[in-house]
This record gives structure tokens, C-alpha cells and sequence, in this order.
């Protein structure tokens, strides 16, 4: 059964980085067919951004160690400005060949950041029909983002709106703004 | 409706189309006028008319294309050659229907002037457009009219560069 010259298995072989690039269509098709799954089994408009920030929760977890070994050196982020460029730049370009486009902090609350994104990469094909018209299939994003935040030590819950594009609206814990002080403190 | 006299490129069978850039459906304009007692308004001139052939219903549609689909079928069999491509287009005087099927049996129909050139490439394009912006959005069901904003802006925007560069700028 076994030949004389066998080919090296791919168990031998070291890993390659992969290429980076994936097609547009091929992502779109299939982000069509996460929307459309969750929808079918939601039955209100929460619930789907739920779905849908649930699914990127997944993606998010898995690119947080990715990214800090490949690109931070395995060094960790502690500083909260830091871990927020670092979604807004590193995260961002890998995910969508870009930076974010702005970042900005919530004058009346500080615990609020918003990250804006006037036209994000999954909605770029989706049309929202008007009697539904507050899904926003960037929830998915979202997800991505609350995933990275919470896995680096920083919890806070994200939401996608509707404002300026797509706004992602960062909460943060008080307990990850009352460390921050003390660390500026000192 | 214009039913006798026709001149300055307003042909019988067209009707009034928009008044100083407020479309008209019928006899009322888009904010509850009457068309008619607008135009006997005096005070209302100068007025800006346009013309054209009356847009079909959705239901016209439907009609049109149910009945164009067996037609095509026909053809298809009848045809001397084997492997043939179906009705490509259908000309008149006043008008030419071209239609494009694509590999999976979905057919574009376009109405155009008898003298237009390049209508291939155009269908192309709505193919394109058609492909990302109705197939790719999770709202979309198969088989229904299309109602997807982006789809209709992207076709709108075509068909506008189109009329002002012509068509090879597609």
C-alpha cells in the first residue's frame, strides 16, 4: 500500500501564513447567509444584533491571539488609549485592509468611546428594506470588537448605531477606568 | 394622453410626465395637485413640461415578462441550429426589446430606441449590478421584485453616466 518515495505529509511541513487576501464576493455570499440564518430564527430586532454580535464574539477571540503574536511581539496591552489604537489600527487592517475611520470619547460620560466607520466592509452590499430599517449588520462588527476588548482585559460592551455611517459605541467598565488612573498615576 | 398632432419630438401616445420637475402619475402631481388645474392656472406659467412614453406598471411588467418566457422557449426549440442562444432582440419601428440570459436562466430585459448601440455592454453592467447588490443582500428573496435601495442607485447612476458620456463608458 505504501509507495518507495513517499511526499512529505502536510503534518511535516511548517506552517505558512496563509495568504491574507480573501474574495469579496466569496465573504459577502457567505456574511448574506449569516444574516439571513440568524434572522430566521430571531424574533425582534435586538435579538438579531445579538445573533450576529454572538458570531463575531468567535471571531474576535481568535484574533486577538493571532494579531498580538504576529504583529505586537507577544507584548501585552495595558494602557486603555493603547488597546483602543490598537483595534482602530492593527485590528482594522486585518480585518478590512484599513484603519477605522475616526475615534472619538464621549464628552458627557467618560466610559463611552466611539469608534466611526463611515461605510463598514459588511454592509457594503446589504440594503436594509425600510420597514425593518434599524438592523444594522455591522452588530457583527461589534461582536468582533467586544470580543477583543474583553479577551485583552478590558471589559466593555459594544453596540453598532446608525449615526455619521456606523457608529461603535464602547462602553467600558468602571473597573477598567478606575485602573487606568491608578496606573496614570503613578 | 397626446392622441393626434404630434410635433417637437412629442409623439402620439406619450403623456405628461413631469411639471417643473415634480413627477405627475395620472392626472396628479406628487404633492396633490391637479395636473389639469395647474396647467389653466395662469399665474402658474412659465411651466416646465416633459413628455414621455408612460412608464409600465408593475403588473404590466409581469404580464410583459410571462409572456415573453415561454415566446423564448419556443424559439430556443424551434430553431434550425442546435444550441441556440433564444431571442436575443425583438425590433419594431418605434422600439427594440433586447434581452441577455445569463448561464443560470436569468433574463435582463431592456427597452430601448431602435438605433441604440451598445446595449450588450449595458445589460452586462445591470448583470453586475444585479449580482452584487440583489444576490449579495440577506433581505433579498429570490424571485421577488427587487426593492433594494442600493441596487436601484447603482442602476439610476449608470444609466446617468451612460446619457452623459454615452455608452462605451460603461
Amino acid at each position: 500500500m505504501s509507495s518507495g518515495k513517499q511526499r512529505p505529509s502536510i503534518l511535516d511541513k511548517s506552517l505558512s501564513r496563509g495568504k491574507s487576501e480573501v474574495s469579496l464576493t466569496a465573504y459577502a455570499l457567505l456574511f448574506s447567509e449569516m444574516v439571513q440564518y440568524s434572522h430566521n430564527r430571531v424574533t425582534s430586532v435586538n435579538e438579531l444584533h445579538n445573533k450576529l454580535s454572538e458570531l463575531g464574539q468567535s471571531v474576535g477571540v481568535r484574533m486577538v491571539e493571532l494579531l498580538f503574536v504576529r504583529d505586537r511581539n507577544y507584548k501585552r496591552e495595558t494602557k486603555l488609549l493603547n488597546i483602543l489604537l490598537f483595534v482602530k489600527g492593527t485590528l482594522w487592517k486585518s480585518l478590512f485592509g484599513k484603519e477605522a475611520d475616526k475615534l472619538d470619547r464621549a464628552t458627557d460620560d467618560e466610559r463611552i468611546y466611539y469608534l466611526i466607520e463611515k461605510e463598514p466592509l459588511v454592509n457594503r452590499f446589504i440594503s436594509v428594506p425600510r420597514d425593518k430599517s434599524s438592523i444594522n449588520c455591522a452588530a457583527f462588527i461589534a461582536g468582533i470588537i467586544e470580543a477583543v476588548l474583553n479577551s485583552t482585559g478590558f471589559p466593555a460592551k459594544v453596540t453598532a448605531l446608525w449615526h455619521k455611517g456606523t457608529t461603535f459605541m464602547i462602553k467600558f467598565d468602571d473597573a477598567v477606568l478606575t485602573r487606568d488612573k491608578q496606573l496614570e498615576g503613578r | 394622453m397626446v392622441v393626434y398632432g404630434q410635433r417637437d419630438g412629442i409623439k402620439v401616445g406619450h403623456t405628461l410626465v413631469s411639471v417643473n420637475g415634480m413627477k405627475v402619475t395620472g392626472q396628479q402631481l406628487d404633492d396633490g395637485r391637479d395636473a389639469m388645474q395647474v396647467l389653466a392656472n395662469e399665474t402658474n406659467y412659465p411651466i416646465n413640461l416633459k413628455f414621455a412614453r408612460p412608464k409600465l406598471t408593475t403588473n404590466e411588467k409581469i404580464f410583459q415578462a410571462s409572456m415573453f418566457y415561454p415566446l423564448y422557449a419556443l424559439a430556443c426549440q424551434l430553431s434550425p441550429e442546435t444550441r441556440s442562444s433564444g431571442i436575443e432582440t425583438i425590433e419594431s419601428d418605434n422600439f427594440r426589446m433586447n434581452c441577455f440570459q445569463t448561464l443560470t436562466g436569468v433574463k435582463f430585459m431592456l427597452i430601448s430606441d431602435p438605433k441604440q448601440a451598445g446595449i450588450d455592454t449595458l445589460l452586462h453592467r445591470v448583470y453586475e449590478i444585479y449580482s452584487d447588490f440583489a444576490l449579495k443582500n440577506p433581505f433579498y428573496s429570490l424571485e421577488m421584485p427587487i426593492r433594494c435601495e442600493l441596487f436601484d442607485e447603482h442602476i439610476k447612476s449608470t444609466l446617468e453616466q451612460a446619457e452623459r458620456l454615452g455608452i462605451s463608458s460603461i
